[in-house]
């Protein structure tokens, strides 16, 4: 019988699917780009409902924050069409690509056919729930340390205007001219 | 709510009013489709941003203050750095706005990048937390790396900025790696609990020996001081000259406060090897310094060298305030000739700026030739501004150093004063020969200058400035030694 949380881990794995699928056939970068957050938004979800807090939380915050920024300013930064047709045509590409995701599912297979056996045995009954250690987290980040906290919102921000500032910057050798 | 928050964030309330102001020129272009909004409006909300934070800084000096958990404080100092670097931001915009580089189609966002630097200046100046410190450098230092980006000239600048970023996302590194031995042998990051600790922990335990090294060298790298002063003339000459003037005293100011405070302790008196260490880096930081001004015909690569000599003079006031034993006396002189330092170098860098017409020239030396024939109030500026930074009474930079030496000489630190000295000799050369160029070569006619009013009356109000100020210097100190003593 399937239960609420049987529910839920099927309809974030779908988003998770979804999401990986189209980040690869997305033709615009910048919605690649926001594809990949709702995949990794979707993941920390399946994280929250193992009870992974901590991991929810430094997924959404690492991934989903600080890496898909830097993707996105980067994607800015260069001027990424000319790439793309380089990377989307042409047989030894082609080849390359079919060779490097064969490579990786087999990595992939092979490391689960090699741990399978504490992968999927039971968990021990006295790990505890590490739900008490983030909010411990929680707790100190937004008291007493939350005017670092505040700041590097500020620097978030300087960086982001920044990188747009400079990919329309005049002047050097790299320069757009518009 | 609960009230002690509400007090913290009262304390931080001049960040927060310079933060909103900063927004506004960026909303506005955005809210206009991207077109760039009247340059006065921006710099009138530059300005409003930096007088609201300065009033704000005035309503709240008064007795010292931490707020958030110690992590930041207020004091004497902090309000009288403030107000510094409020000066100087106010000035480098009425520069910019005139200036060829950096006026034009992105004013609005280099308002915002500028007062954002600010910002991290003055979480820098008012950190109580080697964190908060390293957040406040790292906020300061990413618009400066953008800043220098921004002019619109072809090469230098662009190499200027790549340099300053790789270079500096080195040296924050170090700083990093400092700050983690630190609170590993510590176990906090705070500076009073580490202040305590110096003097049990210095001559004992290495590792902290090493963070407290490393740390140093973050800051000297900020202050361009040997060995980690080779990126100062590339950036200072590539980046627009009104950044440079910014770079060249507010991040000199603040930057030297946050070392200040690392050195507020009495347990360094035993550290006599540390204390060897930055003895020679400052005398080799003033030698280095100066040796290479001599060789210049760049006026802004001059300037760069002599702005590293500076850092070497301010080096041994930091000693003094360090090793010797009475702390207020050294800082005292530092927060003062920090202020001189800031007054005469803006004011030079903002002469360099007048003679700057197209993106791609460069001033020399010759360009001074006959100046004092077409300029005579504009020459007799500069050449205050000039004997002020060669130390030469009665201006303010001769008041500055000779408060400087005699914190050093105080604590029986005669060789140190000595290469001072030495040092000040040398760079009278350097600076006493675009005067000889402006007002002893009279066959040719200086060529005519922009209009550039705002930069023009720069010059001369810091020239003014220096002067007045030099005659007046014994109040003014006392009024600095206050906020040193009280609240350090």
């Amino acid at each position: 019988m399937l239960e609420l949380a049987d529910y839920t881990f099927y309809f974030l794995a779908l988003v998770t699917l979804v999401g990986g699928i189209a980040v690869i056939t997305a033709q615009n970068p910048i919605y690649s780009a926001l594809w990949l957050a709702l995949t990794m938004v979707s993941v920390a979800g399946v994280f929250v409902s193992l009870d992974a807090w901590f991991v929810a939380g430094v997924q959404l915050i690492v991934y989903a924050g600080a890496v898909m920024v830097l993707f996105v300013m980067v994607i800015m930064l260069f001027d990424l069409r000319r790439e793309t047709n380089a990377f989307s045509r042409g047989m030894v590409s082609g080849f390359l690509k079919l060779a490097s995701a064969g490579i990786f599912l087999g990595l992939i297979g092979g490391s689960i056919y090699n741990s399978a056996e504490t992968v999927f045995a039971p968990p021990p009954a006295e790990l505890e729930k590490t739900a008490d250690a983030t909010k411990a987290l929680a707790n100190t980040l937004f008291t007493k340390y939350i005017f670092s906290f505040e700041v590097i919102g500020v620097l978030l921000l300087v960086i982001a205007i920044g990188a747009v500032t400079l990919s329309r910057v005049q002047g050097g050798t790299h320069a757009k001219h518009d | 709510m609960n009230m002690q928050l509400l007090k913290d964030i009262v304390i931080v309330s001049p960040l927060i009013a310079l933060f909103a102001l900063s927004l506004f020129p960026v909303m506005i272009k955005v809210f206009r489709g991207n077109r760039e909004p009247n340059p006065y409006v921006t710099l009138f909300l530059g300005f409003m941003g930096l007088s609201l934070a300065t009033g704000l800084t005035a309503a709240l000096s008064g007795a010292k203050q931490t707020a958030f958990s110690g992590a930041i404080v207020f004091d004497g100092v902090t309000a009288w750095m403030s107000y510094l670097v409020y000066l100087i931001t106010a000035v480098s915009l009425m520069l910019s706005f005139d200036h060829v580089a950096t006026k034009g189609r992105q004013f609005a966002e280099y308002v915002f990048l500028m007062l954002n630097s600010v910002l991290g200046m003055i979480v820098l100046i008012m950190s109580n937390d080697l964190i908060v410190t390293f957040i406040g450098i790292e906020t300061m230092s990413l618009c400066l790396y953008v800043l220098c980006a921004m002019g619109k000239e072809d090469v230098l600048s662009k190499e200027a900025a790549f340099k300053y970023f790789v270079l500096g996302s080195f040296a924050s590194a170090i700083f990093l790696y400092g700050v983690a031995l630190i609170y590993g042998t510590v176990g906090s990051t705070v500076f009073p609990e580490i202040l305590e600790a110096v003097g049990t922990l210095i001559s004992t335990n290495k590792l902290f020996l090493i963070g407290l090294g490393l740390v140093t060298l973050g800051f000297a790298f900020k202050v361009s001081i040997f060995p980690l002063h080779a990126w100062t003339p590339d950036v200072y000459h590539g980046a627009p000259t009104p950044v440079t003037a910014f770079m060249a005293t507010a991040v000199k100011a603040s930057t030297f406060i946050a070392f200040l405070r690392l050195f507020n302790s009495d347990g360094y008196g035993d550290a006599a090897r540390f204390q060897g260490v930055l003895e020679w880096l400052a005398v080799l930081t003033m030698l280095i310094g100066n040796v290479a001004a001599v060789m210049q015909d760049n006026f802004k690569r001059m300037l760069a060298y002599s702005s590293v000599a500076h850092s070497g003079y301010l080096m041994v006031g930091l000693i003094a305030a360090g090793f010797g034993s009475n702390f207020n006396a050294g800082a005292t002189s530092v927060v003062f000739y920090l202020f001189s330092y800031s007054l005469m170098t803006l004011g030079t860098f903002a002469l360099v700026a007048m003679f700057e017409r197209a993106e791609n020239t460069a001033m020399s030396m010759d360009d001074l030739k006959g100046l004092a024939g077409r300029y005579p109030l504009l020459s007799l500026s500069l050449a205050i501004l000039l004997l002020s930074l060669a130390g030469i009474p009665p201006t303010l930079g001769f008041f500055g150093k000779f408060y400087l030496f005699s914190a050093a000489i105080e604590q029986d630190m005669y060789w140190l004063v000595f290469w001072g000295v030495i040092n000040s000799v040398i760079s009278v050369y350097y600076y006493l020969r675009p005067i000889v160029m402006m007002y002893m070569t009279d066959d040719q006619p200086a060529e005519v200058l922009g209009a550039h009013l705002m930069t023009r009356m720069t010059v001369v109000f810091t020239a003014l400035l220096v002067v007045l100020l030099g005659l007046a210097s014994s109040p003014v100190l006392k009024a600095v030694q206050r906020s040193v003593v009280n609240l350090f």
